[in-house]
C-alpha cells in the first residue's frame, strides 16, 4: 500500500512536492516471500518512506542474530535491490520491534524501514519506544524533518548541577593571567580559555533535561 | 502480521477508561485549584485558562524559505550601518579600579534566576553559585576587560526570540514582527556594573538633563508621572490653560550609534576608559534568530545598544540628553524614550503653536543624533481641572503635515491620564481590566 503527500509549495522546505509512504507486509510463502524484492523498492526520485513487516532477518538490522544459510538466501536479494536502488535502512541495528507472547520464538527484529536517497537528509530519528499498543509488534516512531527543524539539543537540569562536586574544584581554580598587550584577537582568546574553564566544570558536573509530560503546558480551553 | 490475541474490545474498553480517569482527574483539579486561589495564585490561574498561542511559522512576503526569512527579518531589524574598524592592539589604561568581589556580589544580588538565559544557557543562579564559591574568579575575568576597554566577541552574541507585535492583524511583514533579545548572563553582569560605575557620574558633571528619568536611583517611572502631573497642577493652579504632547522614540535603542558624539565626551567623572569599553561593546555584535524552522546562525547585526542590557537605558538617556529644551511656563520630561512636552498659556489654542515650535526644535536636534519619533505614538491632550471639567477643548495639533486631536485620556508609562490628572482614573480602568480578566477563568 503507498500513500502519497502531495504540497504545492514543496516539502521539507525544497522543490519536491510528493512524498511516498509505503507500507508492505510480506509473509513467507514456500522458500520466498510475497512481496519480491523489486516490487519493494521502486526508483523514484521524490522522498519515499518504506515501512514493513518484511519478515526477514539480516546482519545490517539484527548484528547479533546467528543466520543460517536460509535466512541468508531468503534475505539478501532484498538488501541487495535496497542498496542498487539507494534506499537506507533506518532501524537502529539490533533493536527488536517484535516480542512473542509465546516462549517458543525469541525477539527479532522483522519491522524495517527504509529512506531512499532524496528522503535520507530529511531522517531525524527511529525510536521504538511508544506505549505498547496491545501488539506484539512494537509501535515504532519516525520522526522527519528538514535539517533547519531538527530539535535543539537538550538543555541542561540546572537543578541537579552536582555542586558538593563542583564547588571544592571552583574554590581551587585560578585564571590565567591576560596577555601583556593583547590584541582583540589575543583577548578573545584568553577570554574564551578562561570561561571555559568555568563552564566546562559546571556544564560536564550537570545532567541533561528529560522531557516529561509536564514539559507542556496541558491545560486547554478544550480541556476546562 | 502476528496480533495479539486478547480480545481487541477488551483492550479498547481499558484504554478509554484511562483516558477517561485522567480527564477527570484533571477537571478535578482543576476545580480544586480554582476554589483555593489567592491573590497570587489567581493570576496564575488567569495565565493557564487563557493559554498559550502556539508557535507557528513567521511566512513574510516575498520569502519562500526559511533562510529569506531569516534574512529579511535581520536587514528589517538591524538595517547595515557602518562600524568603527577595531583596534589593532588594546594597550591598558594607567587608573582603571579593579572590579571588587563585592561589585560582583551587589550585581548578582539584584538579577533574577528565571530570566532566560543568551545562546549560552546558562541562567543568573549558576553564576550567583560561582561567585559563592569562588569570589576571585569573576573579578579576574573582568578586570582585564574594563583595563583594556574591550567586551570579548563570546559576549556580543544573542538569541532574537521573533514574536508577532500584539495587536497587528497579520504577521506578512517585517514590521509587524518584534524580537526579544537574550544576552548573555555573564555578559550583563559585566555590563551591570559598568552602568553602577557609568551612572555615578552623569549627575556630578552634567550629561545629564534634570528632567531626565529612568535608569536612575531615585528616578523611577512614578516619580516622573508624579512630577508630570504635579508641575500641571502648579500652572493650572497659576490659571494657566495646560496642554502636553507626548512623543516617543522611534526604534529607541537601535538608533544609538556609538560613533557620535554622545558618547565621546569623557568630561570630568566619566573614566575614559568607560568611554572606549561602551564603544568596544556597542560594536560588532551578533544574533541569531530563534523562530520555528529559522537556521540559527549568528549574524553581524549593527543593534545601537542592545535590548536587555543593563546598560542600555542609560546609554540612550546619555544619548538623547539633548533632546531637552528649557521650557518657559511648561516642561519637557522624559522617562528613557518616552518625551513630554508640556506648555501653558492663558488659553488651550494659545499652547498649540509653543508646542509645535518645541517639537520642531526637538526634531531638528533628534535628526543630528539619528533619532525620529513614532508617529503613531505622539498623542495630545489639553488639561482640564475638575472645576472646569465641562470646558472641554478639540484644538488639534498639526506636526509634520499630520494632525492629531487631543485624547479624552492617555496611558503613558503604565498610567492612565484623564484629562483632569487624578489617580482615580487610572486606578478605576485597571480594576475593571481586572475584573475583565477574570471573566475568561
Amino acid at each position: 500500500m503507498a500513500v502519497n503527500f502531495h504540497s504545492p509549495e514543496g516539502l521539507f522546505d525544497t522543490s519536491h512536492n510528493l512524498f511516498r509512504l509505503y507500507n508492505a507486509y510480506s509473509i513467507p510463502k514456500g522458500h520466498t516471500r510475497s512481496v519480491s524484492p523489486v516490487d519493494l523498492f521502486p526508483q523514484h526520485d521524490f522522498p519515499t518512506l518504506l515501512l514493513g513487516d518484511l519478515n526477514i532477518h539480516h546482519s545490517a538490522s539484527d548484528p547479533t542474530r546467528l543466520l543460517s544459510g536460509y535466512d541468508q538466501f531468503i534475505t539478501s536479494p532484498y538488501f541487495d535491490r535496497a542498496s542498487a536502488q539507494l534506499f537506507s535502512l533506518l532501524n537502529t541495528p539490533g533493536v527488536y520491534t517484535w516480542f512473542p507472547f509465546t516462549s517458543n520464538h525469541r525477539p527479532p527484529v522483522l519491522d524495517l524501514s527504509f529512506a531512499n536517497t532524496a528522503l535520507l537528509p530529511y531522517f531525524s530519528s527511529w525510536n521504538p519506544s511508544l506505549p505498547p499498543t496491545g501488539s506484539d509488534h512494537t509501535a515504532l516512531s519516525i520522526i522527519l524533518s528538514t535539517p533547519l527543524l531538527k530539535p535543539s539539543p537538550r538543555g541542561l537540569n540546572w537543578k541537579l548541577t552536582d555542586w558538593d562536586h563542583i564547588s571544592p574544584l571552583l574554590a581551587h581554580l585560578t585564571l590565567a593571567a591576560p596577555p601583556a598587550l593583547p590584541t582583540p584577537n589575543s583577548l578573545n582568546l584568553w577570554f574564551n580559555d578562561s570561561i571555559a574553564k568555568i563552564t566546562h566544570l559546571i556544564t560536564s558536573n550537570t545532567p541533561t533535561k528529560h522531557p516529561s509530560s509536564y514539559s507542556k503546558p496541558w491545560w486547554t480551553p478544550e480541556l476546562i | 502480521m502476528r496480533k495479539n490475541q486478547s480480545s481487541p474490545a477488551l483492550a479498547r474498553a481499558a484504554r478509554n477508561t484511562y483516558f477517561k480517569v485522567i480527564q477527570t482527574d484533571k477537571r478535578v483539579h482543576w476545580w480544586q485549584f480554582l476554589a483555593n486561589v489567592d491573590s497570587q495564585s489567581v493570576w496564575d490561574a488567569r495565565k493557564i485558562s487563557a493559554g498559550r498561542a502556539p508557535d507557528h511559522f513567521p511566512t513574510l512576503e516575498n520569502t519562500s524559505s526559511p533562510t529569506e526569512i531569516n534574512n529579511t527579518l535581520l536587514q528589517h531589524l538591524f538595517p547595515p550601518r557602518p562600524s568603527p574598524p577595531p583596534p589593532l592592539i588594546l594597550p591598558a589604561f594607567k587608573v582603571v579600579p579593579p572590579v571588587l568581589q563585592a561589585e560582583v556580589s551587589s550585581g548578582l544580588r539584584k538579577t533574577s534566576n528565571t530570566l532566560a538565559p543568551g545562546p549560552s544557557g546558562i541562567p543568573y543562579s549558576i553564576w550567583k553559585q560561582v561567585h559563592k564559591a569562588n569570589e576571585r574568579l569573576l573579578p579576574s575575568l573582568f578586570t582585564p576587560l574594563l583595563t583594556h576597554w574591550y567586551h570579548p566577541l563570546a559576549m556580543k552574541k544573542a538569541n532574537g526570540i521573533v514574536l508577532d507585535k500584539p495587536g497587528k492583524p497579520n504577521n506578512r511583514t517585517p514590521a509587524s514582527i518584534r524580537i526579544i533579545v537574550l544576552l548573555e548572563t555573564g555578559s550583563k553582569i559585566l555590563e551591570r556594573l559598568s552602568a553602577h560605575r557609568l551612572a555615578s557620574a552623569p549627575h556630578s558633571v552634567g550629561l545629564l538633563h534634570p528632567n531626565q528619568c529612568g535608569s536612575l536611583a531615585g528616578r523611577g517611572y512614578f516619580d516622573t508621572v508624579a512630577t508630570l502631573t504635579h508641575e500641571g497642577h502648579i500652572l493650572q493652579a497659576a490659571s494657566f490653560k495646560v496642554s502636553t504632547l507626548f512623543l516617543d522614540v522611534k526604534g529607541g535603542f537601535d538608533n544609538v550609534c556609538a560613533n557620535k558624539p554622545a558618547y565621546t565626551r569623557t568630561k570630568g567623572g566619566v573614566s575614559a576608559y568607560l568611554v572606549a569599553w561602551i564603544k568596544s561593546f556597542l560594536s560588532k555584535r551578533q544574533c541569531q534568530l530563534i523562530f520555528r524552522g529559522a537556521p540559527k546562525v549568528f549574524c553581524p547585526v549593527a543593534v545601537g545598544t542592545p535590548q536587555g542590557s543593563p546598560i542600555s537605558p542609560l546609554l540612550f538617556v546619555l544619548y538623547i540628553a539633548s533632546l531637552h529644551p528649557t521650557i518657559p511656563k511648561g516642561l519637557a520630561i522624559s522617562y528613557v524614550d518616552d518625551l513630554t512636552i508640556t506648555v501653558s498659556s492663558d488659553s488651550v489654542r494659545s499652547n498649540i503653536r509653543p508646542l509645535q515650535y518645541i517639537f520642531g526644535i526637538i526634531q531638528r536636534r533628534g535628526a543630528d543624533l539619528g533619532v525620529a519619533f513614532s508617529v503613531p505614538k505622539t498623542e495630545l491632550i489639553h488639561r482640564r481641572t475638575p472645576k472646569y471639567c465641562s470646558d472641554v477643548s478639540f484644538a488639534p495639533i498639526v506636526i509634520n503635515d499630520m494632525l492629531f486631536p487631543p485624547g479624552q485620556a492617555v496611558r503613558w508609562l503604565g498610567y492612565w491620564l484623564t484629562l483632569t490628572i487624578q489617580s482615580s482614573g487610572h486606578f478605576l480602568r485597571l480594576l475593571t481590566l481586572a475584573k475583565a480578566s477574570f471573566t475568561t477563568i
